[in-house]
């Protein structure tokens, strides 16, 4: 036996705290402007700030630095002192901090340029995609390698939660920005299209919300708020049952996101079901947090920590509640595309990350400085101000959702829309995006309230850091290992069944057998692993999830294996059978090179953040918008642009809707043609040109992805190009505009010409 | 199209299989975890948080890590 002291590092909880607060205000005050920017549309005063544009970097900012940062600090801070141990490797730590901040540094400078992959939540380009996989990769390697030198054999709950996290997020940020760099500036297409794109995004993306806002905050829940409230965490039995089926049932759940859309039937019942089934998991991790209060509830009035911890879990609770709720076929029918999720959405982002970040800094900060908060007083009015400021958003937006769903669905006797017009609805909710906006800016008001009370708090005080001695054991000699022992150890044993696993694997020819055999000899495994491994109790009794806990590798693999089950079971029917094609039939022809070059400005623009492209299967959505929208009408969009929001109306069918000098002085100055619609204007587009150099490279990525483009179409590309141009042009000309034929704005115009549309032929004279 | 696809490969069983697999394993875990008579043992275990004071010092006064592993790569 021994004594060890050691040393937790501490500067990286403190760099990743104080970077959180940092990115935490400036995500916020992007988010205010462009919430501004929907009620007074003229603030979207140049290209790089026009909410098209500046949505993605709200989202990237408050999702993936200020949260992401937050939960660094969290998971640095109390992974240490779970495992009793210093973080594995200082320079490790050091990577990643720098890392992630350049990454973020990058989205701020390239999102506001325009390079998106149009992809909600994973909007970086290529790049910046690669670097966020290796500094994850990073902050992997640190976190298993302190949980393999950790001196605490046992793995507490929010560790559960935080491998969750690392395996999780990995898998899905891999696949889901798997995609062809076009090696023309920073361009990128999906490999995925249509349909495909669409499931793979939203389980991307309902999980990014699961792995990244959630599973890390229950951890940190886990650890913070006993620490806080000076209790034990109320049931670690519920927690272990809680997680397991919290992570499980997780991955099911994106589809929710697709109700009603061409997304196959099969798929949306199982989000829908699994949405509704998660309900329960979410709930106990609510529970467990709110009861570990239980014999404290005192210091709810006095501690500012408790109080935001509380309200935090609360707001989760809300959440939790409010999302299987919308996930119902039903409610989606309204809900859907409504500002009803955006208050959802900001309900979890504002009450459950932002109220729990509160707590943390609370906590931390006064420790992490060695000095007593600056002011409980102005804590107390930072939460106050912060909770008025949500209620006010998330009430104004759930009316805002509401009165759009049924101005959309209303019909009159005669069965005709009630509100034709699309600009009625976007009148009728003015009110509520003024009230959004005073909601938002009470909440950065606490925000920098926070801001100052903490900053007044490390002024007083110094940086320390912790130490603290442990008792270890000696390492035991090596011993001499008998034959029989050694054929027989578990490396070996592991070795044969995974040979066998391959073997049958790739031996038996029929899915039909090698489905239940693999599923069975895994099965096996696991259960011979666990039973060779578990540890009995005093009397005798087999105790495998403290066996499990124990041991950090295998309860990584069973979380992989937890999480992979869903994804593999959604994802690959659809990749299987090829597009969606043999059902729906080819519906979509390729787009000709001008439209490919108006639809990379539609995304590059950030227009599928307001509109979507999907009809779905109402009588309102016929009567407004036309047909309801099929697979096989997506298959070479790389990447999809169905939406998730309409601030605008769809436009799957706004091809040969509305002649080209409408959509000329649409574009130029939306109000012209739609008196109070909030859409920005993009009259830059009229003098801006296309890179005409790209378009054969533009197509050879695409032919490369699948789209049927001939050797001679992507020869007479230029030509072509050239032809569509000039004939809108001279359409143009004839009712006295003059625009270039290379201009962007021409070849948005042909896009959106050709949404919902064949490829319309060129006439000689045009050519 | 699930459907469909499991009818191509002759498996249309394994969805069924699959789900009684996931209601069995999250049973067993129910009754495994609800069951053990190991109530001192979870209150161990929900009290590790709580047994993790340590000192602080001003950071210009650290000591160098103790342990090899501690001093990264």
């Amino acid at each position: 036996m021994r004594e060890v002291r050691i040393t937790y590092d501490d500067v990286s909880v403190r760099r990743f705290m104080l970077a959180s607060m940092f990115w935490g205000l400036i995500g916020m005050i992007v988010g205010l402007l462009i919430a501004t920017q929907l009620a007074f549309p003229e603030l979207n005063f140049a290209p790089y700030l026009s909410f098209g544009r500046l949505r993605p970097l709200h989202t990237n900012a408050v999702i993936f630095a200020f949260v992401g940062n937050m939960l660094f600090a969290g998971v640095y801070y109390s992974t240490q002192r779970l495992c009793k141990s210093r973080m594995a490797s200082d320079l490790l730590s050091n990577i990643h901090f720098y890392g992630w901040q350049t990454i973020i540094v990058a989205a701020a400078i390239t999102l506001p340029l325009g390079f998106t992959q149009g992809k909600e939540y994973a909007e970086l380009e290529w790049p910046i995609d690669i670097l966020i996989a290796l500094i994850w990769v990073v902050f992997a390697i640190n976190f298993f390698w302190t949980l393999a030198i950790r001196r605490e054999k046992h793995l507490f709950v929010a560790l559960w939660f935080y491998i969750s996290t690392i395996i999780t997020v990995a898998v899905l940020h891999i696949v889901n920005s798997l995609a062809l760099p076009v090696f023309s500036g920073l361009k990128s297409y999906s490999i995925y299209a249509g349909v495909q794109d669409a499931l793979v995004q939203w389980w991307y993306g309902h999980n990014a919300v699961a792995f990244f806002l959630t599973t890390p905050i229950l951890g940190i829940m886990y650890y913070f708020l006993p620490k806080a409230a000076e209790r034990p965490v109320y049931s670690y039995r519920l927690s272990i049952v809680h997680f397991w089926a919290l992570i499980f049932m997780y991955i099911w759940a994106g589809p929710h996101h697709l109700l009603y859309t061409a997304l196959p039937d099969w798929a949306q019942s199982m989000g829908m079901v699994f949405s509704l089934m998660l309900w329960a998991p979410s709930w106990g991790g609510m529970i467990n947090g709110l009861l570990t209060l239980r014999g404290a509830w005192n210091k709810l009035r006095t501690d500012p920590v408790i109080k935001f911890f509380i309200a935090g879990v609360t707001f989760y609770g809300m959440a939790t509640f409010e999302g299987p709720l919308l996930s119902i076929k039903s409610v989606s029918g309204l809900a859907h595309y409504t500002d009803w999720i955006i208050g959802h959405v900001h309900t979890g982002a504002l009450g459950w990350n932002g109220f729990m970040a509160g707590g943390m800094f609370y906590f931390l900060v006064p420790k992490l400085w060695n000095r007593p908060l600056h002011s409980k007083s102005l804590a107390d009015l930072h939460f106050w101000t912060a909770t008025i400021g949500i209620l006010l958003y998330t009430i104004s937006m759930w009316v805002s959702g509401v009165t759009q769903g049924l101005m959309w669905k209303a019909v009159n006797d005669e069965g005709a829309l009630l509100y034709p017009s699309f600009v009625e609805t976007l009148i009728a909710i003015r009110p509520m995006y003024l009230t959004r906006m005073v909601g938002g800016t009470l909440y950065i008001i606490g925000f920098v309230l926070m801001l100052y009370n903490l900053g007044k708090t490390i002024a007083s005080g110094a940086p320390v850091e912790s130490s603290v001695t442990v008792v270890e054991q000696d390492p035991e000699p090596a011993k001499e290992v008998a034959w029989q022992a050694l054929v027989f150890s578990r490396p070996i044993l592991l070795a044969v069944f995974a040979l066998l696993l391959i073997g049958a694997f790739f031996l038996i020819d029929s899915v039909k057998i090698w489905i239940p055999v693999v599923t069975l000899m895994s099965g096996f495994l696991v259960a011979a692993w666990i039973s060779y491994a578990s540890k009995r109790d005093s009397e005798g009794r087999l105790n495998v999830h403290r066996t499990l806990e124990g041991r950090s590798l295998i309860f990584t693999s069973l979380v992989l294996i937890a999480v992979l089950i869903g994804g593999v079971a959604e994802i690959l029917p659809t990749i299987v059978l090829d597009r969606a094609v043999p059902l729906t039939g080819e519906i979509q022809k390729p787009y000709r090179p001008l439209e490919l070059h108006g639809r990379d400005i539609y995304v590059r623009e950030g227009c599928y953040v307001c509109h979507s492209q999907m009809i779905r299967p109402f009588r309102s959505e016929k009567l407004r918008y036309g047909d309801p929208s099929t697979a096989g009408e997506f298959i070479y969009d790389h990447p999809f642009q169905w939406g998730s929001k309409r601030t605008g109306p769809d436009l799957h069918r706004v091809g040969g809707k509305y002649s080209n000098l409408w959509h000329y002085q649409h574009m130029m100055d939306p109000r012209a043609t739609s008196q109070g619609s909030n859409m920005p204007s993009y009259a830059f587009l009229a003098k801006s040109k296309l890179d005409l150099g790209d378009t054969a490279v533009k197509m050879n990525a695409m032919k490369t992805l699948g789209v049927p483009y001939s050797v001679a179409d992507i020869g007479n590309s230029s030509s072509e190009l050239e032809a569509q141009g000039k004939a809108i042009s001279a359409d143009l000309q004839k009712q006295g505009i003059q625009l270039d034929w290379d201009s962007q704005l021409v070849a948005m115009i042909a896009y959106l010409q050709r949404l919902g549309k064949p490829p319309t032929p060129v006439t000689a004279s045009a050519k | 199209m699930y459907h469909e696809y499991f009818i191509q490969k002759g498996v249309l069983l394994l969805p069924i299989l699959a789900m009684l697999a996931f209601v069995g394993t999250f049973l067993a875990v129910v009754i495994a975890t609800y069951r053990s008579q190991r109530r001192a043992e979870f209150d161990t275990m929900a009290q590790l948080p709580l047994g993790d004071d340590s000192d602080v010092r001003p950071s210009s006064q650290m000591v160098p890590p103790v342990s090899k592993t501690f001093q990264g790569v």
